[in-house]
């Protein structure tokens, strides 16, 4: 490398040096002016590279998004996911490489522009103007007279100084300008050199991460085959549905159907309304379970038309003028139908009268279907094996034919299993045969079958029997069998009985091997001559869940009735996953709506297993009892307004007669303290003569307690008795504005007519209180009732019944929208 | 309950429904008893009362329900129109608000009753001439656009009370009477089977094979 030209030359400024600068200085000019153009084009497409990676990334965001739409479906997501995740990365590298763009090309050339040939032009300006003064000096010297010999000094002087700036001058120029002409070779190349490095790293990273893509993407693209063919072939498929279209009207025929299989059937038929209009609707209707449902075409809503068949019969409507009536007709009700076609009207009616016929042989329906989570499609549920006995999972030691838990819906084999899970409920109560299928509902205790038979024949007011898998469970029920069961009322007829047998027993009690006369004679010791209870005075009670088969005796210094403590109940499976989570709900929720009592009973279990207190049951004080002021207590007792009943009470328990002992269990909602009372023969209508003439029925509605108010009014206790104020437990139950228990007295046919002594009906009360519900409930009860007075004229009076199951339906969404907010806040 | 004829051809309930403080209990009590209390409390829940009037020879029986119009007063709704086949939609004329939430009850109608209902929009309290705040020619072009007969009445002075009644109670007797009601529009034509399903087919084949290249 040299410099543009050599020194010598440049101190004598020739006119070559002055060509071999014009030059150097054209051609940086040019270079210069190259260069810009290339570091404005480079700007541009840095731009344009930043706009595109900002767009790349908006795309990538949608994408992802869009990804998210096909949350569930695996595939589609996973593949989608796989490939957004590379595209991301390659749009990171493409980022980069604008990056390097702007860094190698454009910083380095306007870099190399700045500081090498703008101090070129710097160098030049200077060197023109030395060049200028040295021009001037020189024709001033040339000038001067020989005779004036001291401005030949000065001018001598002058022209030796500006000499020296001038070469000084030339020698800086013409080296900036030689390293100018010496470095734009290697800043131009390096520049290019760099930009396609970055390319170079950008296209390997691409490379590595294709190669490592690239299974990926083969997976992809047959899976993406695979979908284009799925697709054709439904397409194939839906095209070929075009032959099976057929004119005829699509009816499901009966006579197809195995007879040992529940009917099911479902389609639409026009439904004639049954007000004034008598307009017809078209309506989905759906025959399973042993019940008739319907719905419209759209909506959610399913609503039962006859839930028992074996109340219905079936008949053609012949003195319709439409074509294809027919008419259902049970007690309250008579609905008229018309089929689409003559198919139809003849399946419907075949299907109907089939349906009829199961429903009486095999027991009642089920409302799981109006519970809304089963589809009308769900399958049947065979209802074989009657009276079988069988636990999920257990069915070994059954000597009946065992039946699965398939052959109840979901909402009838969970509240077997809930009944069961009741402490000795698993046993019948009198025979301890396994698995027992039948209550007594009064009592409290589950039966096996051979022991419910005889139960049946002691009198309604002895036993009242239902099948714990065939009827109709009210929740209300359900809960007073969760406060007996078997255990608890055992350890109450049969506080007295000595197994090994005595002269004073001589009546064996019977295993489910027994004959049934020997059972028979057992019952009836048991539960009409009660000849095992024991006075109260001696009867001992120990807290049940910790010790349930203890026979010890506990000496009794004072009494008390604890009130009841709910029994946690236990988890039970899960029946299905599909139905039974909110089943679960809403059968416990139903009760709890009714007592008004604990809604954190669903959810509010904590404080009981934070503090494990045993389930208080009787009379033992030696027991801690929950205090009302405790926090366990607080979490279902909810009474801080009936002060004056303290319920532990400083007396001997010999002291109190049975009625005054029903009396304070009843206050305090204790049931298996009130179930006591009854085996000692308490008068269930006893009036406290010191308490305001109040009977057991006033004191269980002040406790706020459905299920007490339930337990005393199935085993017979008059449900219209006055107190001095001439007030019956309605009046009451409408003061403190509790709909269950007012819908309890309204399902039991209370009188509403009755007057306390200042004149006032409870409607009168209820609307003192404003309280819509229990006003609108008491209303149209008594409308009702004129209604059937007044033999109503033809129409059917459901108005009531309507009314009460909305309330029902109202209670339990209320006590589930509470649960789930309490939910909510927990979590 | 009012007045209790046992003779009767026909029994219609009609309900009542529309804002707190309309008056709708006025009108009840001005129909049915020929009463009214300026000073009459909210109406808790619900209250019946029932009348007979003659149409055409016949003896209507009209089972009213009164609804309490404030929210905090109203049990649960589904069970209030089951069964019912008119109902009178009541607003004030002197208060605005009221008639603007005449389409909220509009809808509750439309969920929870017969979708044969004869619905009436009665504007009442046309005695206060002085305060009106919705004119008369807007609520009867409203009522006329929602397919609702429309009166405006007087409890207090008696204005259209009966007329209103007795027209909603005819025109129900009218569609009852008459039986043989035109079906309603659940039932779909017969006319089916010209559907272009060919051409339809014919396109769908042809992509088929598109794609399948």
């Amino acid at each position: 490398m040299k410099a543009i030209i050599d020194n010598i030359e440049c101190q004598r400024d020739s006119p070559r040096f002055r060509q071999v600068l014009e030059e150097n200085e054209k051609d940086l000019d040019i270079l210069e002016s190259k260069l810009e153009k290339v570091v404005k084009h480079c700007n541009q497409m840095v731009l344009a590279g930043k706009q595109f990676n900002h767009e790349q990334e908006q795309l990538i965001h949608t994408l992802w998004d869009c990804a998210g739409y096909f949350n569930g479906d695996s595939s589609v997501q996973s593949a989608l996911n796989r490939m957004l995740s590379a595209l991301g990365e390659a749009a990171k590298y493409h980022v980069i490489l604008v990056d390097q763009a702007a860094r190698a090309v454009t910083k380095n050339l306007s870099s190399f522009i700045k500081n090498e040939l703008h101090k070129v032009k710097d160098q030049r300006q200077d060197f023109e103007k030395i060049s200028g003064d040295m021009d001037s000096v020189l024709q001033r010297a040339s000038g001067v007279s020989r005779t004036r010999t001291q401005d030949v000094n000065e001018i001598n002087n002058l022209v030796i100084a500006t000499r020296r700036a001038f070469r000084h001058t030339t020698v800086n120029y013409v080296h900036a300008m030689s390293v100018a002409q010496g470095k734009k070779r290697y800043e131009v190349v390096g520049a290019l050199l760099s930009y396609l490095k970055a390319y170079s790293t950008f296209y390997h990273q691409g490379t590595d991460l294709c190669d490592d893509l690239k299974p990926s993407l083969e997976k992809i693209s047959q899976e993406v085959n695979g979908m284009r063919q799925e697709v054709t072939e439904l397409d194939k498929s839906m095209e070929n549905r075009h032959t099976d279209v057929t004119d005829k009207d699509l009816v499901l025929s009966v006579d197809q159907l195995d007879n040992s299989q529940p009917v099911t059937m479902y389609g639409y038929l026009f439904k004639r309304t049954t007000n004034a209009f008598k307009s017809w609707n078209r309506r989905y209707f759906t025959l399973q379970n042993n019940q008739l449902v319907y719905r419209k075409r759209s909506g959610e809503e399913v609503t039962v038309m006859e839930e028992d068949l074996r109340l219905c019969t079936v008949k053609p409507a012949v003195e319709v003028e439409r074509r294809y009536c027919f008419e259902v007709v049970s007690p309250m009700k008579c609905h008229m139908l018309q089929a689409e076609s003559e198919d139809s009207y003849n399946s419907w009616i075949s299907a109907l009268q089939r349906g009829i016929g199961q429903a009486l042989q095999l027991g009642s329906p089920d409302n799981s279907y109006l519970s809304g989570n089963e589809t009308p499609t769900a399958s049947p549920n065979p209802q074989k094996g009657l009276g079988a006995s069988t636990t999920p999972g257990d069915s070994s030691n059954s000597s009946s034919p065992a039946t699965t838990p398939q052959t109840f819906t979901a909402h009838k084999a969970h509240l077997w299993q809930d009944l069961m899970s009741i402490p000795g409920n698993d046993l019948c109560c009198d025979c301890g045969a396994s698995h027992p299928r039948w209550a007594s509902i009064n009592l409290g205790v589950t039966l096996c079958i051979e022991c419910s038979g005889i139960h049946r024949s002691l009198g309604v007011h002895y036993s009242k029997v239902r099948s714990l898998t065939l009827d109709a469970w009210e929740p209300e029920m359900v809960k007073v069998m969760h406060d007996l069961g078997n255990s608890v009322i055992n350890r109450i007829y049969l506080a007295a009985y000595i197994p090994g047998g005595s002269a004073s027993v001589p009546v064996p009690k019977p295993d489910s091997h027994r004959q049934v006369s020997v059972r028979e004679e057992w019952i009836k010791v048991k539960y009409v001559d009660r000849r095992y209870v024991k006075p109260l005075s001696t009867a001992c009670h120990v807290p049940h869940a910790a010790t349930p088969d203890a026979e010890t005796w506990h000496p009794q210094k004072s009494w008390g009735i604890p009130r009841r403590r709910r029994r946690r109940r236990p988890k039970l499976p899960r029946v299905s996953k599909s139905s039974s989570g909110s089943l679960d709900a809403s059968l416990s929720s139903v009760g709890d709506a009714h007592d008004q009592e604990s809604h954190s009973d669903i959810t509010d279990t904590s404080p009981e297993a934070s503090t494990p207190l045993p389930d208080i049951l009787l009379l033992d004080v030696d027991v801690p009892c929950p205090r009302r002021d405790s926090p366990e207590g607080m979490s279902d007792d909810y009474s801080t307004e009936d002060e004056n009943s303290n319920n532990v009470t400083e007396e001997p328990l010999s002291n109190l007669s049975p009625d005054t002992v029903l009396y304070r269990a009843s206050e305090a909602h204790n049931l298996a303290m009130m179930g006591h009372s009854f085996a000692l023969g308490a008068d269930k209508n006893w009036h406290n003569q010191d308490d305001n003439g109040q009977t057991p029925l006033h004191q269980a509605v002040s406790s706020r307690s459905v299920r007490a108010v339930q337990y005393l009014l199935i085993n017979g206790t008059r449900i219209n008795e006055q107190d001095s104020s001439g007030r019956t437990p309605l009046h009451h139950a409408a003061l403190m504005s509790n709909i269950g228990q007012v819908c309890l007295f309204l399902k039991h046919r209370v009188d509403l007519n009755v007057t306390d002594n200042d004149g006032q009906k409870a409607i009168d009360l209820a609307v003192q209180s404003n309280e819509p519900d229990v006003v609108t409930l008491l209303r149209v009860a008594s409308l009702s009732e004129h209604i059937d007075r007044d033999g109503g004229g033809q129409e059917d009076n459901n108005m009531l019944s309507d009314f009460l199951r909305d309330f029902q339906e109202k209670m339990v969404k209320q006590v589930h929208d509470r649960s789930l907010q309490k939910y909510n806040e927990i979590t | 309950m009012g007045n209790r004829d046992d003779e009767y051809d026909y029994l219609f309930k009609v309900v009542l429904i529309g804002d707190s403080g309309v008056g709708k209990s006025n009108l009840l009590s001005r129909f049915t008893r020929n009463e009214f209390n300026l000073e009459s409390k909210s109406t808790i829940g619900v209250e019946f009362a029932t009348r007979s009037i003659e149409v055409d020879g016949k003896t209507i029986k009209a089972q009213i329900w009164d609804t309490a119009g404030q929210e905090r007063y109203r049990a649960i709704t589904s069970a209030y129109y089951r069964g019912a086949v008119g109902a009178l939609l009541v607003y004030d004329i002197a208060k605005l608000l009221t008639y603007n939430n005449v389409e909220r009850w509009l809808k509750e109608l439309r969920d929870h009753a017969d979708q044969n209902i004869v619905i009436m929009l009665v504007g009442n309290k046309s005695d206060l001439r002085h305060l009106r705040s919705v004119p008369t020619e807007e609520a009867k072009a409203f009522a006329e656009k929602e397919g609702l007969s429309f009166i405006e009445t007087s409890a207090l002075d008696s204005t259209n009370v009966e007329t209103a009644f007795h027209n909603i109670l005819t025109e129900i007797y009218r569609i009852v009477s008459r039986q043989q009601l035109p079906d309603t529009g659940t039932n779909e034509p017969p006319g089916g089977k010209t559907i272009t399903v060919e051409p339809t087919e014919e396109t769908n084949r042809s992509t088929n094979n598109c794609c399948a290249r």
